[in-house]
């Protein structure tokens, strides 16, 4: 099974936006974004759909799953 | 296909599972008064009853006036941010699996350990109060799980 990392930290900080920010836009908690930028908990289909439209980039460019 | 839809969003789910703890352990209580005579091998009195069952809703009111002041301590804090998502909902899930699978080997390990001991039979009061004092654990576990979120 392979790993999925994230370059969430690095997209939110260059467009910058605060954690709480992005917690009250997306309607999460600070906790769920602070669990996904370390790689401790993969975000379900849904939130991860949300974070692009959010963030505006391509999923690639968030997402990438490694061998 | 028509895209599936949550029944119910992570909010309405706390509020849910909120009212499921209380709901919960004030039955659990009800039952724990009304059986803690008979294990005791006391007769029954509405009296008694009303002083076992007011006495603990008077310790869970005063616990419950420390934990709304908790909350709104980390309302202060949080602002409006929810507290409550998916991931708490995950979080839950494992909660609950990891709380039962630790009740069921504690419950095997309990009957072994009896066994061992030579115990042949158990009284059905002494089963019932020791489940009552389970359903109020996992109660309060719940409620200390939700706190901690």
């Amino acid at each position: 099974m392979g790993l999925v990392t994230n370059h969430l930290r690095e997209i939110r900080q260059a467009k910058g936006i605060t954690q709480v920010q992005m917690a009250a836009d997306l309607n999460i908690t600070r906790q769920t974004i602070i669990a996904v930028e370390k790689g401790k908990y993969n975000p379900s289909l849904e939130l991860a759909l949300k974070l692009i439209a959010y963030l505006n980039v391509d999923i690639h460019a968030l997402f990438e799953l490694e061998d | 296909m028509t895209p599936k839809r949550n029944p119910l969003t992570p909010q309405q789910l706390k509020q849910l599972i909120r009212i499921g703890a209380i709901v919960w352990l004030v039955a659990g209580l009800l039952l724990a008064c009304l059986a803690l005579p008979l294990w005791a091998d006391q007769p029954t009195s509405l009296a008694g009853f009303l002083e076992l069952f007011g006495g603990w809703l008077a310790g869970g009111a005063g616990a419950g006036v420390i934990v709304l002041g908790w909350r709104w301590l980390l309302r202060r804090k949080n602002g409006t941010l929810p507290s409550i998502d998916e991931r708490s909902v995950h979080l839950l899930g494992n909660f609950l699996l990891i709380a039962l699978t630790t009740l069921f080997v504690a419950c095997c390990a309990a009957v072994l350990v009896l066994l061992a001991m030579g115990i042949q039979a158990v009284a059905t009061t002494t089963l019932l109060m020791v489940l009552f004092g389970v359903i109020i654990l996992l109660g309060l576990s719940l409620a200390g799980f939700f706190l901690s979120l």
